[in-house]
């Protein structure tokens, strides 16, 4: 239960910094999507179907938050799930260099995805050189921030199972 | 019916499809509001209300805190600047009504040959029994005992002592003051004596004459200090005793005394300084060949004298004056 709501606590919280407090920043203007920390750790973390819907519902509300085309983070979350799951077949998920590679990686996915859309909607407009120093920017720090996050969530999220074991809720 | 491998493949395909599928249609037109949606805003907004709340709250604090550390940086800077601003301002005034004395010095016109010398007044006398200046000019700047002291409103006072640099002028407020004088209208004479009080005393002028408030009182030139014609004062009072032969006349002086800042030591046209000595003028115009007017501005006599004063100029032979030549000035008689 206290991890429930540790990850509830923690996805509404990325919600809502990357929603009201980052957009106050210039300095935050060309950051990565923070859910995706999230996502990423419950992916490395956890195989289980209920993880899935966990993803869906980050997804779902960021899609509901967002202007972005319907269905773009719950697609790209969904994406990144599967694909996490799939290299964790092959990979360790604590190996030090797989953890920043993935973290970029799933930056670079999102992006794919946002960059399609534009792609339907505008052509080839958005393609432009800006567009893509700052989807390089996004995944160098993603490259760099994520696994720190993901460091200190599973911290945090061992406190939390060893309290849930305790029976502390 | 498939296999494991085949129905994953299958699923994959199928997801990959359904994604860009999707994605396209969402990406060609904006799909029409659903409840699902709704649902989500309305969970989450309550949190990004707080938080947005939040965050101005502390953006405001933070913003106020640096505005008032920042204005308070400022007022100290601005304080600063006022008071140097007041100061300039305070020193730009006192120039202006420099300038604004000086300019009536220089529009002075007494009719009067002699180098006018500008001094200021560096001290009033301590005693309120006597009436005397101390002004910033003395013997090095050509200045004597005895020379007459003016300002434009009129008659000053009688330099009585001189130093090096300094001179003390005898006002003629002063009860030790005596200056021949007439009244202008109706040429009566009389004595301008000071009483020690902003007002004079007209003494001597006989009681046939008609005086009336209100006349003006000028400078005889008899006593052969003060050049003819200088104003000196306007006839406020008359008072006639029966037994006296003269009239007893009060007068207010045209010079306020209170408020002199600066004056011009009419000192004697036939004396110049150069190099820190005195020299007749006389030998310098025969030795340069100068050909002062008789009648020269202010200007001129001004400008005359710091040509004299330099020593570039000067290729001539210049006699240094005897002191006791220097205590007779020549003046030109009325």
């Amino acid at each position: 239960m206290i991890k429930f709501l540790f990850h509830l606590f923690l996805s509404i919280n990325f919600i809502v910094i990357q929603t009201s407090i980052f957009p106050s920043f210039a300095i935050f203007s060309s950051s990565f999507d923070l859910l995706l920390i999230n996502i990423l750790f419950l992916s490395l973390m956890f195989s289980h179907y209920l993880v899935i819907i966990a993803v869906i519902l980050i997804g779902w509300c960021m899609d509901s938050l967002s202007g972005a085309p319907l269905g773009l983070y719950t697609i790209t979350y969904l994406w990144i799930f599967i694909i996490v799951q799939a290299l964790k077949r092959f990979v360790h998920r604590g190996n030090f260099i797989f953890l920043p590679v993935i973290s970029a990686f799933s930056v670079m996915v999102e992006n794919g995805f946002l960059f399609f859309s534009f792609f339907i909607r505008y052509g080839s407009k958005p393609f432009s050189f800006q567009n893509t120093l700052v989807a390089g920017e996004q995944a160098l720090l993603a490259f760099f921030i994520i696994p720190l996050f993901i460091v200190v969530i599973h911290s945090l999220h061992t406190i939390c199972d060893s309290l849930d074991s305790k029976g502390a809720l | 019916m498939f296999s494991r491998k085949t129905a994953f493949l299958i699923g994959i395909v199928l997801f990959v499809a359904t994604s860009f599928t999707i994605l396209t249609v969402s990406s060609r037109s904006s799909l029409p509001d659903n409840g699902i949606e709704r649902i989500a805003i309305s969970l989450i907004s309550p949190f990004q209300t707080v938080a947005a709340i939040s965050f101005r709250w502390c953006t405001d604090i933070w913003t106020t805190y640096f505005a008032m550390v920042s204005a308070a940086k400022e007022s100290s800077e601005l304080k600063k600047e006022l008071a140097l601003i007041k100061a300039s301002q305070s020193r730009c005034r006192e120039f202006e009504l420099e300038n604004i004395r000086l300019k009536s010095f220089i529009n002075f016109d007494n009719g009067y040959d002699n180098i006018l010398i500008a001094a200021k007044v560096i001290g009033r006398d301590p005693s309120p029994w006597f009436k005397t200046l101390m002004i910033n000019k003395g013997g090095r700047d050509g200045v004597e005992k005895g020379l007459p002291v003016l300002v434009a409103e009129g008659v000053v006072g009688q330099i009585v002592d001189v130093s090096e640099k300094f001179s003390r002028v005898l006002l003629i407020t002063d009860s030790n003051s005596a200056v021949d004088a007439l009244v202008q209208s109706t040429r009566a004479r009389g004595i301008v004596q000071g009483n020690n009080t902003d007002e004079c005393l007209f003494k001597y002028a006989l009681r046939k004459d008609e005086i009336t408030p209100g006349d003006i009182i000028i400078s005889s030139g008899l006593d052969q200090v003060f050049p003819k014609g200088l104003r000196i004062g306007e006839v406020l009072d008359i008072k006639k005793e029966n037994s006296d032969l003269f009239q007893m006349i009060f007068i207010k002086t045209f010079v306020d005394f209170d408020k002199l800042e600066e004056v011009l030591v009419a000192s004697t046209s036939d004396i110049s300084i150069v190099d820190n000595k005195l020299y007749l003028i006389e030998d310098i115009k025969e030795e340069e060949k100068i050909d002062l007017k008789p009648k020269e501005d202010l200007q001129e006599k001004t400008f005359k004298k710091e040509v004299e004063k330099k020593p570039l100029n000067k290729e001539i032979v210049k006699k240094p004056l005897k002191r006791s030549s220097m205590e007779k000035p020549s003046r030109k008689e009325e």
